[in-house]
């Protein structure tokens, strides 16, 4: 990130009860590295839990992180929380993502998709080319 | 030609291959034709060349007792593989009871001869179906659980005496474990008949994997009373799977893995003995889960060590007299995280080469992951292709001719003795921080997985790490991420379960119930094993989400501290 802005706060999710988070902890400590402000929730997180954290700590990015197959159900429950509470922070979702769920993923307002697969070095650019919109 | 000749022959050209044929030529008579090569594929090459299954230089200074002798660097089994080959046992389960019990009846009829049940998460985490918590995930990754009567849907058919039964299950291992035991039980089978593992490896649950519901010290607890009851109840039935491949994929590299996963087997051994319990009773139903990786060589070096290392574990430090309480038995996995989205057909070669290094490094049973297991949970034709791999490295290769066909190798021995050092520095380590549990409460684990995660993930980011059609090769036009034919849930077995199961909350007794519950915290409480009251709870017809809560009201909820 450039050093004169200012970093961007970032909330890292695992929302469900799949408990696999080293993808969620990786891109955690990464951001952190790139300049950001990074808080990651732990594990076993229902959408209440990860709006209210998002609301509480005013993140700028939200990034939530799935493996079981639920992305759809908790990322829509998760926005419709987050916007009702009246945070406007921008939505991400990484993990096991089939590409068939992406178009209904962005339907949500989901800023962006980055599936398994997706070097780490394409989400740290992608953060980059966005800071300087979504930070205003 | 004269004898001597070809002795001369052999000392100046050194081709035993040329050798072969000019014998052959000369004494055609002394070697068998394809005709009277035994169809069992084990006692002669391809070309029909005697196999001797003692072969490896026993007689090589510093090389290791044979096959079958402590410390069974060389396997456990003098025979290895010769009369029969590891337990082929696929990874299944999806939906409700009788989804999984048609897949697992599928997979016995094409020859598996061991079943191993996924359970979904909500099972793995003490809900129930209709646990708001548990919404979207019943049935999906696993099959669902919540009464006796799901468990005797899930075995309809199969007989529980005979086949022998894996369950991943950690954190309601003693739950899961008294539902089979109840079926045994109302089926009129002994509890001594009964074969199988229970993963129960709940210290790694805290480090990766997450599945956890209480703090560490009363899950160890729970884990040591499972321990103890099969010692006394079910003498065939392995109580515990300690596992290391979780921690792999967590992001230690193999070796840290497996000594992390040698370490928590020394914190459940000492739980066990520390009630007055001899580990020859209990140490040669220990069993270990541990994969091969994309290294072939250093998963075989690796297995190696582990046997080593254990076995001096299991004499020096706990005492241990009976050979078979020394005898570091393991079922072998292969590499989820090397399976790449791109091209996944490729994956199949990947689990060949899996499924070689298990065998070859003396596994007793083997389960790898599936091609399309990337993107979902695999498919039936999938989970065939799997079995069908496991088959032809096991029946095809010529694997079963000789116990640890590597022995002898410069590199293998030299790799062995290497891993080993690196084990007992690891094991050292941890004991002198005060054991694995301790290393765990102080997340000192957590923080040592997480480093190597990133080191790892940079890897593989900056192709360092080749990883063919994902950071090398890649096809531009690939399109398996659109065309590959997945796994699709059916939501009504979903719906099924969930009202089955207020069927059975309207149904049932509560009183006896209600009684057997407050039975069982009280056991929790006063430090008894709680399998028994467990059994009993269940019989009256409790679920596993209020086993899990009872036991939940005496320990607490573990909340985990946040590292990254």
């Amino acid at each position: 990130m450039s050093p004169d802005r200012r970093p961007l706060r970032v909330l890292v999710a695992k929302p469900g009860l799949d408990g696999h988070d080293k993808g969620a902890k990786v891109i955690a400590a990464i951001l952190r590295d790139a300049g950001c402000e990074v808080i990651y929730t732990g594990l076993h997180q229902t959408p209440a839990d990860v709006a209210r954290a998002a609301v509480q700590e005013d993140v700028d990015v939200l990034g939530l992180s799935f493996l079981s197959g639920v992305h759809l159900a908790l990322t829509a429950a998760t926005i419709e929380l987050l916007r009702a509470a009246g945070c406007r922070a921008v939505v991400v979702v990484g993990g096991n993502i089939p590409t068939r769920d992406i178009p209904a993923l962005e339907e949500l307002g989901v800023a962006a998709v980055f599936p398994g697969g997706t070097s780490y070095t394409e989400i740290v650019t992608w953060f980059d080319a966005h800071s300087h919109v979504i930070a205003g | 030609m004269t004898a001597g000749h070809r002795r001369g022959l052999r000392a100046s050209v050194g081709q035993p291959a040329l050798q072969h044929c000019r014998e052959f030529q000369v004494s055609q008579a002394s070697w068998p034709s394809r005709a009277n090569i035994a169809t069992s594929g084990v006692s002669h090459t391809e070309s029909g060349i005697p196999i001797d299954p003692r072969w490896a230089l026993p007689d090589a200074p510093g090389a290791p007792p044979p096959p079958g002798e402590f410390p069974f660097v060389r396997g456990i089994r003098a025979g290895g593989y010769s009369n029969r080959p590891w337990t082929f046992r696929q990874y299944a389960g999806f939906g409700s009871g009788e989804d999984a019990n048609e897949r697992f009846r599928y997979l016995v009829d094409q020859g598996q001869n061991g079943l191993s049940v996924a359970l979904d998460l909500p099972t793995q985490m003490g809900l129930d179906s209709d646990d708001d918590r548990a919404q979207l995930e019943v049935g999906r990754l696993g099959v669902a659980i919540d009464t006796v009567e799901d468990m005797e849907r899930l075995f309809a058919g199969i007989p529980i005496e005979t086949i022998s039964t894996s369950f991943t299950i950690n954190a309601t291992a003693p739950v899961i474990l008294a539902m089979y035991v109840l079926v045994a039980d109302r089926r009129g089978i002994g509890r001594e008949q009964l074969s199988g593992t229970v993963q129960n490896d709940i210290l790694k649950e805290f480090v990766a994997r997450g599945a956890y519901l209480y703090p560490p010290a009363p899950s160890l607890r729970l884990c040591a009373d499972v321990i103890e009851f099969c010692a006394r109840e079910l003498p065939r039935f392995n109580p515990i799977s300690i596992a290391s491949a979780h921690i792999k994929s967590a992001g230690a590299t193999p070796v840290v893995a497996d000594g992390l996963m040698l370490a928590n087997g020394v914190e459940y051994a000492r739980a066990v003995v520390n009630r007055g319990i001899a580990f020859d009773r209990f140490g040669g139903r220990l069993s270990f889960l541990t994969s091969s990786y994309r290294d072939v060589f250093e998963s075989i070096a690796r297995f190696r060590a582990c046997r080593q290392v254990w076995a001096a574990i299991a004499r020096d430090q706990f005492g241990a007299t009976d050979p078979r309480a020394m005898q570091f038995r393991f079922h072998a996995g292969g590499d989820i995280d090397a399976m790449t989205f791109e091209e996944p057909v490729n994956n199949v070669a990947r689990m060949a080469l899996n499924a070689f290094a298990g065998g070859a490094g003396g596994c007793q049973s083997m389960q790898l992951p599936c091609y399309d297991e990337p993107y979902e949970i695999p498919t039936e034709e999938a989970v065939l292709n799997a079995l069908r791999v496991q088959q032809i490295v096991a029946l095809e290769s010529g694997l079963r001719a000789v116990p640890d066909p590597f022995a002898g190798s410069y590199f293998i021995e030299g790799l062995t003795d290497r891993i080993a050092g690196d084990f007992r520095q690891i094991l050292g380590d941890i004991e002198a921080g005060g054991g694995a549990l301790r290393w765990i409460e102080t997340g000192r684990t957590q923080a040592v997985i997480g480093n190597e995660a990133r080191v790892w993930e940079e890897r593989v980011d900056s192709g360092a790490d080749i990883r063919v059609a994902d950071n090398f090769q890649r096809s531009a036009d690939d399109r398996s991420r659109d065309r590959i034919q997945v796994h699709h849930g059916d939501p009504e077995s979903a719906r099924r379960q969930v009202s089955r199961l207020a069927e059975w909350r309207d149904t049932r007794d509560s009183s006896p119930m209600d009684r057997f519950i407050a039975t069982l915290e009280a056991v929790a409480r006063d430090g008894g094993n709680v399998m028994q009251p467990l059994v009993d709870a269940l019989d009256a017809g409790a679920t596993v989400g209020e086993t899990s809560a009872a036991l939940e009201r005496c320990f607490g909820r573990f909340r985990a501290p946040v590292t990254v």
